[in-house]
C-alpha cells in the first residue's frame, strides 16, 4: 500500500484516526464443540418439524390435503333451532323483499298515487295464481285495491326474468304475512308452475285479465301458515 | 476453489432447490393445468367442465378490489371443515341463513382460474369474501356497506369509500340509484343524495360475481363412497 | 502489523465507505419515521375508521400496505445495505476503490423510486401483492440498483485481503447480498410479467415476504452481532462449531418457507406442508444463534449497560430467538390454524423486520457513525431515551398483536361463534389496535430524536473527542475495556 493512503498529516484521517485506535484486535472464535444439549433441543425441534408432513397425498399440482372424517363442531354449541319451512320463507322473504321496497316501501304501504299500498290489501292476501302472475310480468292499468280505485303512473315491471322462484315465493309469503296481513305460503314449486303455464307471455297484466285468477289458488304442498 | 467460490457455491446449491421445486417448477406446471370436465357416469350433475369462473369473473371490479387494498381485511379462502370454522360459519356459503349439515367447499387451486394474481387476503378484520355472492341479494346492499358500513354493523371496522361515489344535489327526482340514506350519520343533508361511480358498480359486479363453490369433478362418487 | 498502521488501515476503510454509507443511513432514517407515522395512522384508522373519513389516501387498506413498504424498503433495506457495505470493507480489510460517487446517485434513485412507490400506493395504485404493492416498475428499479450494490459487495468479499477475513460475519453477508437478488428477481420475473399465476402467486409472494425476512434481514442482522459482540466485549465467538451449523442450516432450509401461510389453502397441499416445517426447523439456527451470543456475552453485562451499540445488539439478539419462536408458532398446524389471518402475522413481521433486525441495525449506527463523521455522539440522553422508547414500543406491539390475534384467531375458530358474524372478532381486537396506536406514536417520538442526533453527527457537529458516548457514567476508568467501545 502507497504512502499516499496512510499520510498521517491528512486530517481527516487523523479525525478517523481516534475513534477506530481504540477498537480492540479481531479474535478468532473459540473452538468449543456444539454442547450435547443443544443437538438434544435440536433434535425435539426436527421432530416437531417432521410432524407438520402428515396430512396430504401427492407431491404435483394435485397434491391434495388428507385429513380425517369430517364432524360438525357446531354440535353441543349454538342455537341449534331447526326454523320450520314457515319461519325459513319468512326470514328469507325479508330479505328478498328488498327488491319490492322500493316501491311498496318497507312498511308495505306504498306511496300514494304512485305505488299501491300491500298491507291489508287484498291482491296481496287473495289468489296465489293472480298474485304470482302480477309479480312475473307486471301489471298496468287502473286497479281495485280493497274497494278503492287506483292509478299508477307507470306499470309495475314484471319480475320473472330478474327473480328466482325462491325469491318470489319468499318474498311473496312475507307479504301476505306481514303488516296485519295473513295468508297461506307460496312456495317456490308453485311459481315454477305458474311460471311453466305462462311461459308464452311477457307483456304485463291488466285487472280485467286477472278476474279469474283472483279467488284461485295454485295447487302446492303449502305448509300451513303459523 | 478459493473459500469465496467454496461459499457461494454452497449458498447456490442450497438455494436453488427450494427455488427449483417450490417456486419455478409450479410456476411453469400452473400453465399447463386445464380445467377437468364433469362426468355424468360419476354422478357430476352438471355440464361442461369444472372451472371457475363458471360466469367469467368480474375482472375489471378486481382491479379495483385491488387498487383498494380490500385483502387487508377480507380473505378468500375457506378452509377445510375438518380444521377450521370457515366451512360452517353462517354466510360462508349458498345457505345463508340455514344450519345445514353439509359445510361449504374449501377453496381449491382451480377456484382462481383466470385469475392473474389471487388476492387470498392478509388479514380477516371483516368476514371471507370466497363466496360473497350469496350473501348479497341486490346491489344495493353492497353500495351500502362500502359507502355506509356502520349502518348494518355499527361495530364495523370496514372503511367507508366515499372516493368511489359521488355527492351531489338531487335533480329532479331522485335517481334510482341513489344510496338510502336517509337519516344515518351518512345523510348527505336535504336536497342532496349519493350515487356511485362506474368504479364503484364495477367493484360491486365483481364482489357478487365471487361464488366459488361449484361442486368439484367426481366429488358426489367420492361422498357417496365414503358413506358407504 | 504494527497497531498504528492498522489503526491507519482501517480509517482509510471507513473513509472510503464514508459518502455512500453516511448517506443510506440518513435516508434510511428519514423513512423510519415516515413508517412509524404511517404505522401509527394505519393502528388509528383500523379502530376508528371514521376518524379523518374524507381523505381515500387513509383508509387502512392503503396506509397499512404503505406503512410497511416504508419500514421494509425505506428504512430496512436502506440501513441493511449501510451496515453491510462497512461490514464487508472492514472484514475484508478492501477499501471501496471507486464508484462512491455511483453509490451516491443509485441511492438517490432508490430513495425516488421508493417514494414514488410509497405515494401510489396511497394514491389507490397498488398491487395488493404483499410487500410488492408498490407498482411493478419500481420493483424493476430497485431489483437493478440492489444488483449494483450486491455485486461490490460480493466483490470486496472475493478479493479478501486478510486471512481472518472469511469469517462467519462475511458469510452471512455475502448470503444476503446473493439471497435478496435472487429473491427480488424471481419475484420480478413471475409476479411482475403478465403470467398467470393464480394461487400460485399468492404461494409466491408469501415466499417472498419469508424471504426477505430470513435471508436477508436475518442475516445481516445476524452477521453484524457476530461482529460486534466480540469486538467490544473483547471475548471471541464462544463456539465456531455452533455459528457455522447455524449458518448452513438457516441457508438450507430458509427457503422453503413462505407458504405456510397459506395452509389448509387452495395451493397444492406439499407446499404449506414443506413450509410448516421449515418454519419449525428454522427454530433450531436461530436457538443456535441464540446460544452462540449468550455463552459470548456471559459476565460482561456490565458492558452491555454501558455501550450502546452492545446494548442494542443485545436486546435485537434478544428479540432474535422470540421471533424464531413466532414464526414457529404461526407456522405449526395446530397454532398456525388459530393464529392465520390475525394480528399474529403483523406482529411477527414487526418482530422479524423491527425487534430483531433494526435494532441490531440501530447498535452497528450506533457503532459505525461515529467512525465515519470523525466525531462522537451528542447526547447520552437521547440515546437512552432512543433505546427504551423503542424497546417498550415494540415489545409492546408485538405482545398486542399476538394476544389480539389469539383472540381474533379463536373468535375466528369458535365453533360457538359460528352464526354471528364478525362481532367479536372485531369488537376484541380494538383493545390491542389501542395499544398499537400509542406504542407507533412513543416510537415516533423516539425515531425523531434519533433522526435528529443522526443528522448533528453526519453534519460533523457531534462531540469532538477520542472517549466514545458511553450510557453509564463514572466508570470508565475503572473499566478500560469499556473505553473501548
Amino acid at each position: 500500500m502507497s504512502d499516499q493512503h496512510f499520510n498521517p498529516d491528512n486530517t481527516d484521517l487523523d479525525r478517523l484516526h481516534g475513534a477506530v485506535k481504540r477498537e480492540k484486535a479481531d479474535l478468532p472464535p473459540g473452538s468449543e464443540p456444539a454442547p450435547m444439549w443443544v443437538m438434544f433441543l435440536g433434535f425435539i425441534a426436527a421432530v416437531l418439524a417432521g410432524g407438520q408432513m402428515g396430512s396430504f397425498s401427492g407431491y404435483g399440482l394435485e397434491s391434495v390435503p388428507t385429513y380425517g372424517a369430517i364432524q360438525d363442531p357446531r354440535s353441543g354449541g349454538g342455537p341449534q333451532v331447526q326454523l320450520s319451512p314457515f319461519e325459513l320463507a319468512m326470514k328469507k322473504g325479508e330479505t328478498a323483499y328488498g327488491t319490492c321496497n322500493g316501491c311498496h316501501q318497507a312498511t308495505g304501504l306504498g306511496t300514494p298515487g304512485a305505488f299501491p299500498p300491500l298491507a291489508g290489501s287484498d291482491w296481496a292476501t287473495g289468489g296465489t295464481e293472480r298474485l304470482i302472475r302480477v309479480v312475473l310480468h307486471g301489471l298496468s292499468g287502473q286497479i281495485t285495491v280493497s274497494g278503492k280505485p287506483f292509478t299508477a303512473p307507470a306499470p309495475m315491471p314484471g319480475w320473472g326474468a330478474t327473480m328466482t322462484d325462491d325469491d318470489i315465493a319468499n318474498a311473496l309469503t312475507y307479504v301476505r304475512n306481514s303488516w296485519g296481513n295473513k295468508a297461506s305460503m307460496v312456495t317456490p314449486d308453485m311459481v315454477a308452475k305458474v311460471r311453466g303455464t305462462e311461459k308464452a307471455r311477457s307483456a304485463a297484466w291488466t285487472q280485467a285479465e286477472l278476474e279469474p285468477y283472483s279467488k284461485k289458488d295454485v295447487a302446492g304442498d303449502a305448509p300451513p301458515a303459523q | 476453489m478459493t473459500q469465496f467460490r467454496k461459499l457461494v457455491f454452497g449458498i447456490a446449491a442450497a438455494f436453488a432447490a427450494p427455488w427449483l421445486f417450490l417456486i419455478v417448477l409450479p410456476a411453469i406446471g400452473y400453465q399447463t393445468l386445464g380445467p377437468i370436465p364433469y362426468n355424468k357416469d360419476k354422478g357430476d350433475d352438471l355440464d361442461s367442465a369444472y372451472s371457475f369462473p363458471l360466469t367469467v369473473a368480474n375482472l375489471s371490479g378486481q382491479t379495483i378490489y385491488k387498487k383498494e387494498g380490500c385483502v387487508q381485511c377480507h380473505t378468500q379462502v375457506i378452509r377445510p371443515a375438518q380444521i377450521a370454522l370457515d366451512a360452517w360459519r353462517r354466510g360462508a356459503g349458498q345457505n345463508q341463513l340455514e344450519n345445514g349439515p353439509e359445510p361449504v367447499r374449501a377453496t381449491v387451486l382451480r377456484d382462481f382460474f383466470g385469475e392473474k394474481h389471487a388476492f387470498l387476503g392478509v388479514q380477516r378484520n371483516g368476514p371471507d369474501l370466497t363466496n360473497a355472492g350469496y350473501r348479497f341479494t341486490n346491489r344495493m346492499d353492497v353500495h351500502m356497506h362500502l359507502y355506509a358500513p356502520r349502518v348494518k354493523n355499527p361495530w364495523s371496522s370496514a372503511p367507508s369509500y366515499a372516493h368511489l361515489y359521488k355527492e351531489r344535489t338531487i335533480q329532479g327526482q331522485s335517481a334510482g340509484k341513489a344510496l338510502p340514506l336517509k337519516g344515518t350519520q351518512y345523510d348527505p343533508g336535504h336536497g342532496r343524495e349519493v350515487i356511485p361511480t362506474p368504479d364503484a358498480e364495477l367493484l360491486v359486479d365483481y364482489i357478487l360475481s365471487l361464488k366459488k363453490d361449484a361442486p368439484l369433478p367426481g366429488s358426489k362418487s367420492a361422498v357417496a363412497a365414503a358413506k358407504k | 502489523m504494527d497497531p498504528d498502521t492498522d489503526s491507519l488501515r482501517r480509517a482509510a476503510i471507513d473513509r472510503s465507505v464514508k459518502g455512500p454509507v453516511l448517506f443510506l443511513f440518513t435516508n434510511a432514517a428519514f423513512w423510519l419515521m415516515a413508517s412509524t407515522l404511517m404505522g401509527f395512522l394505519a393502528a388509528a384508522k383500523l379502530l376508528k375508521p371514521d376518524f379523518i373519513a374524507d381523505c381515500a389516501f387513509l383508509t387502512y387498506g392503503r396506509m397499512q400496505p404503505a406503512h410497511i413498504a416504508a419500514l421494509v424498503y425505506g428504512w430496512g433495506i436502506q440501513a441493511a445495505l449501510g451496515v453491510a457495505l462497512w461490514l464487508m470493507a472492514r472484514r475484508t480489510a478492501n477499501e471501496l476503490k471507486g464508484g462512491q460517487g455511483t453509490l451516491v446517485a443509485l441511492g438517490v434513485l432508490w430513495n425516488v423510486a421508493v417514494t414514488y412507490g410509497i405515494v401510489s400506493i396511497l394514491a389507490g395504485n397498488q398491487t395488493s401483492i404483499e410487500w410488492l404493492e408498490m407498482p411493478k416498475a419500481v420493483w424493476i428499479v430497485l431489483g437493478i440498483i440492489l444488483l449494483v450494490f450486491c455485486w461490490r459487495i460480493l466483490s470486496m468479499a472475493a478479493r479478501t485481503q486478510r486471512s481472518e477475513g472469511f469469517t462467519i460475519t462475511t458469510w452471512y453477508l455475502v448470503g444476503a447480498s446473493l439471497w435478496i437478488v435472487w429473491i427480488l428477481w424471481t419475484a420480478i420475473a413471475l409476479l411482475g410479467g403478465n403470467l398467470e399465476l393464480g394461487a400460485i402467486g399468492a404461494g409466491i409472494s408469501a415466499w417472498y415476504v419469508h424471504g426477505l425476512i430470513l435471508l436477508f434481514f436475518v442475516p445481516v442482522g445476524v452477521g453484524a452481532a457476530y461482529y460486534f459482540i466480540p469486538k467490544i466485549t473483547g471475548q471471541p465467538i464462544h463456539s465456531a462449531q455452533l455459528a457455522q451449523m447455524g449458518f448452513w442450516i438457516l441457508a438450507v432450509i430458509g427457503g422453503w418457507t413462505g407458504m405456510q401461510r397459506y395452509l389448509g389453502g387452495p395451493l397444492p397441499a406439499w407446499m404449506p406442508a414443506v413450509g410448516a416445517m421449515a418454519g419449525v426447523l428454522l427454530m433450531i439456527p436461530v436457538g443456535v444463534v441464540g446460544i452462540n451470543h449468550h455463552l459470548t456475552t456471559l459476565g460482561q453485562h456490565k458492558m452491555v449497560a454501558a455501550s450502546p451499540t452492545l446494548r442494542f445488539t443485545f436486546i435485537g439478539a434478544l428479540f432474535y430467538p422470540v421471533s424464531g419462536i413466532i414464526l414457529a408458532l404461526i407456522s405449526a398446524f395446530t397454532t398456525g390454524v388459530n393464529l392465520q389471518f390475525t394480528h399474529a402475522w403483523y406482529g411477527y413481521q414487526i418482530v422479524a423486520v423491527y425487534g430483531f433486525f433494526s435494532m441490531a441495525a440501530f447498535g452497528a449506527i450506533y457503532y459505525i457513525v461515529p467512525r465515519l463523521a470523525g466525531c462522537e455522539w451528542l447526547s447520552v440522553r437521547l440515546i437512552r431515551n432512543h433505546f427504551w422508547f423503542s424497546v417498550y414500543g415494540i415489545g409492546t406491539i408485538v405482545v398486542t398483536s399476538l394476544v389480539g390475534g389469539v383472540q381474533q384467531g379463536s373468535s375466528i375458530n369458535d365453533p360457538l361463534q359460528w352464526d354471528q358474524g364478525f362481532v367479536n372478532a372485531v369488537l376484541s381486537g380494538q383493545p390491542y389496535m389501542a395499544a398499537r396506536c400509542i406504542a407507533w406514536a412513543l416510537i415516533l417520538w423516539s425515531n425523531a430524536w434519533f433522526l435528529i442526533h443522526l443528522l448533528l453527527m453526519v453534519a460533523g457537529l457531534g462531540r469532538r473527542s477520542s472517549a466514545p458516548t458511553l450510557l453509564t457514567h463514572g466508570h470508565e476508568e475503572h473499566l478500560p475495556e469499556a473505553a473501548n467501545a
